[in-house]
């Protein structure tokens, strides 16, 4: 494989002047993540010291294994939500090391409105839970929830992507042989009951630790009867009694030691095999692509620059590099792992689809995992580009994208608009993961031309009508559907809903794929078949 | 595949294949046994033949650095894709076409001036994107077929170079 020879000059003031664009950005971005993490209101901090609780950060250092990573999701979840007052949407998901395993944690932050799970609370955890899935990884729930944010339960409760599927989740995991442990650090009220219970192995701390369908005031509201929250649903009760729950602590630090134990005790893994070879470092340096993506999103960049700086030795063997130009096709490796790489360098055209879906076949066929790299306006339109095809030879890539067996991975580096997000492999194609860089931007076209669209039609129809719309009349029509769409469209209010796994720092992208792939291969690939392609 | 390394001005064609203890160095009809034992203190024993050395090695990208009987000798490897893309390279990359259809947002050269790989060429829209166009080597700039603000088809010749008289 040769290496890339990069074109840009580092020394150029375009260059100097987009890193420093994109250096603030991501700075900016990072600082989000602290606040996100960290800040929180004194009083909610004292009051789980004075129930001798630790807070969840430190929970996660007890769990995982000490300098080993945590990929964290979603960081950001929920922070354009709630009027910013549910950080990270009160839990912690991601993917760390325990006992020497990978597994998936989901754990439960008491000092975001006790943990209380808010929509967006209940969206990040079954995301948590749908990786483990696909993926097959081992779960640890670290348990601490007020359970359902009451005002808004009709927003979380009774749908198919609600709180139920939590539990549903579990119980596949159960089934495909995914061995799950959960923790009970705090109360596990009515649903949140069934966290630990379907969970095949818990352990619960005396004293904090609380399982049971209604609590106290509940049941003396419903039936007369008074009980103290140990009886009801303590530690000693549900591990001599009633047997739903396991293992007794005497401590978060015993609780969590015991939960450590438990996953040395899985399954080995078998992963799925696929090419390696001894990791290389990226010969072009990550702090590069500050300089190489552009201030302003309409500008096109050569992909193959942020490819240079993502992959082993920055080598890739290019396919079909004089066909189809508009989209860059090939194989490199990533931490050692053999990838086929898809990234964007301008619309996608007829050839371009084609060259896409002929090569997602060829990445099937030797099972290679597939990265794509998303800076894409969308399919070619106009009169010529319909009657060759454009939209058969799109449904053709989103056909092979969907019926893709190896592990797909998704990066939002700059545009994603239009059916180019499908094509590309976007959140709906069931990528593995997802995530975003900090100036990226995804809507179904762009915020001005949208804007326009909206103003041409409501002028057409007053034209039927004989009026005539002056300028003030336009903007007054065009400018909230402007801003709506900007705030909408960014890369912060799409991490904010989880329509990825979280928000990247361009330079540590190579990492996280590293951490993605790696825990991917805990699935097997299955031999690809694919439905109808129009020809 | 034969690899080859540059020392100094000179190319060294060179091949390896795999002998019973480690690997066997092919120099033109020469077949030599060759090893490289590494020591902890970053050094190497280095056996080539019937001979041993003493030797310290350091790469940096494509370039190797061996230290030897005090001196260091810098060799270069290219990859043979790279080397035999460079054979027949010229006259293909001389006409840059338009990669999609649009119009030109700006020029940055003109006819006869000379031209370095990598330099902007130009400036192009298309579905509201802007893309720059470069050298795709060293030249001269023979013909702009567009001016500013022009449109033109998908593939359309937006400029010519030529080799430098």
């Amino acid at each position: 494989m040769r290496r890339i020879e990069s074109r840009i000059n580092p020394a150029s003031a375009e260059f100097q002047a987009n890193a420093a664009h994109h250096r603030a950005l991501a700075e900016a971005f990072r600082e989000k993540q602290r606040a996100a993490r960290e800040d929180r209101p004194q009083r909610d901090i004292e009051r789980l010291r004075s129930q001798d609780k630790r807070l969840v950060r430190e929970r996660l250092a007890l769990l995982l294994d000490p300098g080993t990573p945590f990929l964290e999701f979603s960081s950001l979840a929920a922070n354009e939500a709630y009027d910013g007052d549910v950080p990270g949407a009160g839990c912690v998901t991601g993917i760390g090391i325990v006992s020497g395993r990978e597994c998936v944690i989901s754990a439960g932050d008491a000092s975001v409105k006790g943990g209380a799970w808010y929509p967006l609370t209940v969206k990040k955890i079954i995301r948590a839970l749908d990786i483990a899935l696909e993926n097959r990884l081992p779960v640890v729930h670290l348990c601490d929830s007020a359970g359902g944010f009451l005002p808004l339960q009709a927003d979380l409760f009774a749908d198919k992507q609600m709180a139920g599927r939590i539990f549903r989740n579990q119980c596949l995991l159960s089934k495909l042989g995914v061995q799950q442990v959960s923790v009970v650090l705090g109360h596990c009220t009515a649903g949140g009951a069934y966290v630990p219970a379907l969970s095949d192995y818990n352990v619960i701390v005396r004293g904090t630790g609380a399982i049971f369908l209604a609590g106290p005031p509940l049941v003396k509201a419903a039936t007369g009867e008074e009980n103290t929250v140990d009886e009801l649903g303590g530690c000693d009760m549900h591990t001599r009694v009633s047997g739903t729950a396991d293992y007794p602590a005497g401590s978060e630090e015993e609780a969590i030691a015991i939960a450590r134990d438990i996953v040395a005790q899985f399954r080995q893994p078998q992963k799925a095999v696929i090419g390696w070879q001894p990791p290389e470092a990226p010969f072009y340096p990550a702090e590069e692509l500050y300089g190489i993506l552009p201030r302003d999103i309409k500008q096109q960049f050569d992909i193959r620059e942020v490819i240079a700086r993502i992959v082993d030795g920055s080598r890739f063997h290019e396919y079909q590099p004089n066909y189809g130009q508009t989209l860059v096709c090939g194989y490199a490796h990533l931490w050692g792992y053999k990838v086929g790489i898809l990234g964007n360098n301008g619309v996608l055209f007829n050839d371009s689809s084609l060259k896409g879906a002929h090569f997602i076949e060829l990445c099937n066929q030797n099972r290679t995992p597939l990265l794509f790299l998303q800076n894409i306006t969308g399919f070619m339109v106009g009169r010529e580009y319909e009657r060759r095809g454009i939209t058969k030879d799109g449904a053709k890539m989103i056909m092979a994208v969907s019926c893709s067996e190896v592990p797909k991975f998704t990066v939002m580096c700059n545009g994603s608009f239009g059916a180019g997000n499908y094509g590309m492999s976007g959140r709906a194609f069931d990528s593995r993961f997802l995530f975003s860089w900090p100036q990226s931007q995804i809507s179904v076209m762009g915020a001005e031309q949208a804007a326009n669209t909206l103003a041409d039609v409501k002028i057409r129809q007053l034209a039927k009508q004989g009026r005539q719309l002056g300028e003030a009349d336009i903007a007054a029509i065009r400018d909230p559907v402007l801003a709506e769409f900007k705030r909408k469209q960014s890369a912060y209010w799409s991490t904010s809903e989880i329509w990825d796994d979280g928000m990247l720092d361009p330079v540590d992208t190579r990492n996280a794929l590293g951490i993605a792939i790696s825990a991917a291969l805990n699935a097997p690939i299955a031999e690809p078949r694919y439905g109808v392609f129009r020809m | 595949m034969e690899h080859r390394f540059r020392l100094g001005d000179a190319e060294h064609p060179v091949a390896l294949s795999r002998s019973p203890q480690a690997y066997r160095l092919h120099l033109g009809d020469t077949r030599l046994d060759i090893r490289l034992n590494p020591a902890a203190d970053g050094r190497a024993r280095l056996v080539v033949g019937d001979r041993a050395f003493e030797v310290v090695i350091a790469t940096r990208g494509d370039e190797v650095f061996v230290y030897l009987d005090g001196e260091t000798y810098a060799l270069r490897y290219q990859h043979p894709l790279d080397r035999l893309a460079a054979q027949s390279g010229g006259s293909a990359d001389d006409r840059i076409s338009a990669p999609m259809p649009g119009s030109i947002v700006s020029l940055a050269v003109q006819v006869g001036e000379a031209v370095c790989r990598g330099q902007t060429l130009l400036v192009m829209e298309s579905m509201k994107m802007e893309t720059t166009l470069l050298a795709p080597r060293d030249g001269v700039v023979a013909a702009i077929r567009f001016d500013k603000a022009q449109s033109f088809d998908r593939d359309a010749v937006l400029l010519e170079l030529e080799p430098q008289a």
